[in-house]
């Protein structure tokens, strides 16, 4: 009886209880957006159609033509070299036109920043903004031949980045072989190099670039000059042929 | 006696669902489910969408015509139209990347995804680019609540804007969802982000899981999570989170980019399955995640966890 009366408080107690719920059984699937072919939900449509017309004038205008695709690629792509070379040209035609008697050694541009391939044939505005989506501008920085090394090893530890005014050999993920406009780097002489805001500004884990001997921030936009170098080139020398020039190079 | 009817009913139940040969496709007799004895809550979820509204263009050289968060929308409209019980999250990174972001900010993707139907999403350090006010001014068309337990926003105007978790309910299924962001020193300027604390997301999430299952009853709890799946270096990741928590049934991830072939399941600190998934960028992919419960109490572990949607 006793026994009776404890299995029966034992399940009141159990139905009593606020009952959550058990998992029994999980099943997944992880789709890809590619192989679907639906109608378009008409309700998006309406929101986003206003948005996309207004853009698209802009974005279907025509910057240059590539022979190529560029795409980025460790140690060096033919993507990685452009915008680096455009980044150190930009800031060598700032530090001109502010007549400050600066020539920017070299540049540096964060893998990672660069968001998209670029297409070969016709590259529009619209591509850029896919490539460089952020609203970061150029900064030129006075910093120590140390600092150049320790960004040369943290680039070899990376695989390879965006450089230009530079070349530099790997071997073992370690920084082999390092030159600034072709000579060996004193490590306690001063280089003017030019990168973005972010990574100026201690993004990326690129710590050495902190505490510059002197900064300069041009104000910039790196997509703005892009756009305007690319299509500059285009109309005075027409269609792009881009090619790796062994700038960062795994050595054996 | 109640140990009696419970493994007759666990036998019974079992044999039901081997003798249609169903058990190796994970499949349950509908009657199951009409009965109420096991209900059904769909999971789709997406992350790093930097504004990827519309596919990539046809001659895009890595995703040529794929993607897009419109196509996302017919995916979850169909269905929602198999299941009501429906959950649609976000892992961040919502923000930047696309032309949309560079004209409208984050207005134009927080009113697709309101207009969607999302449940709730969390914060991603690209949230950031363009500093708070304009975090505020997107945030604003959001319908649905931004979680994020381990940024403290409270001496910040995004204080009233963004939940340290939330509990939602899908038919009779509790669910309590909380939000972790990745460590924004190094990553992010410091004048975006301002007074924004980043507290330890071990620490936030063990608190907020146990808040969740054990004093608000939740049935199942996510983790919205903006840390990454996993990084070579020694820094706290989706992969090593998961087997330091004991609450948190999947985390949803993001960060990364990582396209995952499907979620993988570690062992919680107790030893229990956890789910870790993420579903690539860009509106590329999406994760698709039934979770069946049994309202009896009667049938649960071993949890079958199974690849086959």
């Amino acid at each position: 009886m006793r026994r009776l009366f404890i299995s029966l408080f034992a399940i009141l107690f159990l139905f009593s209880c606020a009952h959550q719920l058990s998992v029994h059984q999980i099943n997944t699937k992880n789709i890809s957006v590619d192989t679907y072919s639906g109608s378009v939900d008409s309700a998006i449509q309406v929101i986003v159609k206003p948005y996309r017309d207004s853009i698209a004038n802009d974005m279907s205008k025509l910057v240059t033509v590539s022979a190529t695709s560029l795409v980025k690629a460790k140690p060096e792509s033919k993507l990685t070299n452009l915008v680096s070379d455009i980044i150190l040209e930009a800031a060598t035609n700032y530090c001109i036109s502010q007549n400050m008697k600066i020539k920017p050694d070299a540049s540096y541009v964060n893998y990672g920043g660069l968001r998209a391939s670029l297409p070969q044939g016709e590259i529009t505005v619209g591509r850029i903004f896919e490539l460089m989506p952020f609203e970061n501008e150029i900064v030129l920085i006075h910093i120590s031949g140390e600092s150049i090394l320790r960004m040369g090893e943290r680039i070899a530890i990376r695989g390879g980045e965006g450089v230009a005014g530079i070349k530099l050999g790997i071997r073992d993920e370690k920084l082999a072989t390092l030159l600034v406009g072709g000579k060996v780097v004193d490590p306690s002489a001063l280089y003017w190099l030019a990168t973005n805001d972010y990574i100026a500004n201690g993004g990326d884990q690129m710590s050495m670039f902190s505490n510059p001997a002197d900064r300069i921030d041009t104000k910039i936009k790196i997509r703005d000059t892009l756009i305007e170098i690319m299509a500059n080139r285009y109309k005075r020398d027409g269609i792009i042929d881009i090619k790796e020039d062994g700038r960062i190079y795994n050595e054996q | 006696m109640g140990e009696f009817i419970m493994s007759n009913r666990r036998t019974f139940l079992k044999q039901s669902v081997i003798g249609g040969g169903a058990l190796s496709l994970g499949l349950f007799p509908s009657e199951l489910f009409a009965s109420g004895e096991l209900v059904k809550l769909t999971i789709m979820h997406t992350n790093d969408m930097h504004c990827h509204i519309d596919p990539f263009p046809a001659d895009h050289a890595e995703f040529p015509g794929k993607g897009g968060l419109i196509r996302i929308a017919t995916m979850v409209n169909q269905a929602r139209k198999e299941n009501p019980n429906l959950l649609l999250l976000d892992a961040g990174d919502m923000f930047q990347g696309t032309p949309y972001f560079n004209y409208f900010k984050g207005d134009l993707i927080l009113k697709v995804m309101s207009k969607m139907g999302y449940d709730a999403g969390t914060v991603g350090n690209h949230e950031f680019d363009n500093g708070l006010n304009d975090i505020l001014s997107a945030f604003k068309y959001a319908n649905f609540p931004i979680v994020s337990s381990n940024y403290d926003f409270s001496d910040t105007i995004l204080a009233d804007h963004i939940v340290p978790f939330h509990i939602l309910k899908k038919g009779k299924i509790k669910i309590g969802i909380y939000g972790l962001g990745i460590e924004l020193d190094g990553l992010v300027g410091k004048l975006n982000y301002g007074n924004t604390q980043y507290l330890d997301p071990v620490k936030m999430a063990q608190k907020i899981e146990f808040l969740l299952k054990k004093e608000h009853s939740c049935d199942l709890v996510i983790c919205l999570s903006h840390l990454g799946y996993s990084f070579e270096q020694n820094k706290i990741s989706d992969m090593t989170l998961a087997p330091q928590t004991r609450y948190t049934d999947l985390i949803i991830g993001g960060h990364t980019h990582s396209f995952l072939k499907k979620p993988s399941v570690l062992k919680n600190a107790d030893g229990k399955p956890i789910l870790v998934n993420q579903a690539g960028w860009a509106a590329l992919a999406m994760g698709k995640i039934e979770f069946i419960f049994d309202q009896t109490g009667k049938l649960n572990e071993p949890v079958a966890i199974l690849d086959n949607l």
